[in-house]
C-alpha cells in the first residue's frame, strides 16, 4: 500500500469535503491548512478505514511533530508498519 | 499566586482563552460548525454537540497529560481520577477545562470565580474570553455563570470497553464507546 498516495488522496478529499481544493503535496504546510488536531483525529479515521485496520497510536511517537503534509505521511508510515 | 493563561484555537480562527491564578490548566474549544466535528460525530454515532463534549475533554486531558490528543479520546483519558474537568456551552462553543488534582487523595480544586482567596487547593479562572482573529472582544464569561447557573451539567463518566455487538449500526472512533449519554447531549 502506498501510504504517501493514501495520506495525500484522503487529506485532499477531507479539504473537498469542505468546498476547499488544494493542490496538495508533501511539501504543504499544515499550518497554512488550518489543520488542527481534529482534523488529525477526522483524517486518521479515514485512513484507518482505507487501510482497513486501526492503528495502535501508543506506538508511534511522532505524532506531536507535525508541520508539513510530509510529516503526516511519516507518522502513517509508522503507525501502519507498527 | 501563580498566573498563567490556556487559550486555544478555533477552526475559524477565533481564540478562547481564560486567565487563572492558582495551579495552571488547560482549555480546549470547538465550535458547533466545526466540519471535522460534524465528520467525527456521524462516525461515532453521536451528535455534534455531544462529540464536542467528549473531544474537548480528551484535548484537556491530552494537555494536562501530554498525550496525543487521539489517543487521550481513545483511551478515554478525560475520565482519569487524577484530572478534574469541567465543560460547558458558550454561544455556538464547547469549552473544557481542566487541571491536574494535586492527587486521588490529596485536596480536589475547586472551581473559584477570580477572587484571590489565597488558598492552594483553589483553582481560580477570572473568566473565560472569546475574542476574534485581530484580538476583538467577542463574548466574556464569568466562571460561576458558566459553571453555577445550570450550565454544568453531568458529563457522561462511564466508559465501557469496545463490544462489537453495541455497535451494530455504528461506526466506532477507537477502542471505547461513550455510553448512557443524557439525551441533552445529543443535539444532532
Amino acid at each position: 500500500m502506498d501510504v504517501d498516495r493514501l495520506v495525500i488522496e484522503e487529506l485532499s478529499s477531507l479539504y473537498r469535503s469542505r468546498g476547499e481544493v488544494h493542490s496538495l503535496t508533501a511539501e504543504s504546510s499544515l499550518r497554512m491548512l488550518g489543520f488542527r488536531s481534529i482534523d488529525f483525529a477526522a483524517l486518521a479515521l479515514r485512513v484507518e478505514e482505507r487501510a482497513g485496520r486501526e492503528i495502535d497510536f501508543s506506538s508511534a511517537s511522532l505524532v506531536e511533530d507535525l508541520d508539513r503534509v510530509q510529516d503526516l505521511q511519516r507518522f502513517f508510515r509508522s503507525a501502519l508498519a507498527a | 499566586m501563580t498566573r498563567s493563561q490556556a487559550h486555544a484555537y478555533l477552526h475559524d480562527g477565533r481564540r478562547v482563552s481564560c486567565d487563572t491564578h492558582g495551579p495552571a490548566l488547560a482549555l480546549d474549544a470547538e465550535s458547533l460548525g466545526c466540519p471535522a466535528a460534524h465528520e467525527l460525530a456521524l462516525r461515532t454515532g453521536l451528535g455534534v454537540m455531544a462529540f464536542l463534549e467528549l473531544w474537548t475533554r480528551a484535548e484537556v486531558a491530552a494537555k494536562l497529560l501530554g498525550r496525543p490528543s487521539l489517543l487521550a479520546f481513545r483511551n478515554g483519558d478525560a475520565h482519569d481520577p487524577g484530572l478534574g474537568i469541567r465543560s460547558a456551552r458558550i454561544d455556538d462553543l464547547v469549552v473544557s477545562v481542566g487541571w491536574l488534582r494535586r492527587s486521588e487523595e490529596g485536596p480536589v480544586l475547586a472551581v473559584g470565580d477570580g477572587d484571590e482567596t489565597g488558598r492552594d487547593d483553589e483553582l481560580a479562572i477570572d473568566g473565560i474570553l472569546v475574542t476574534e482573529k485581530d484580538g476583538t472582544l467577542l463574548s466574556r464569561v464569568r466562571v460561576p455563570e458558566l459553571f453555577q447557573n445550570g450550565a454544568q451539567r453531568d458529563f457522561p463518566e462511564r466508559v465501557e470497553q469496545e463490544d462489537e455487538k453495541g455497535l451494530v449500526g455504528k461506526r466506532k472512533i477507537g477502542r471505547v464507546s461513550f455510553l448512557d449519554l443524557g439525551s441533552d447531549a445529543s443535539a444532532r
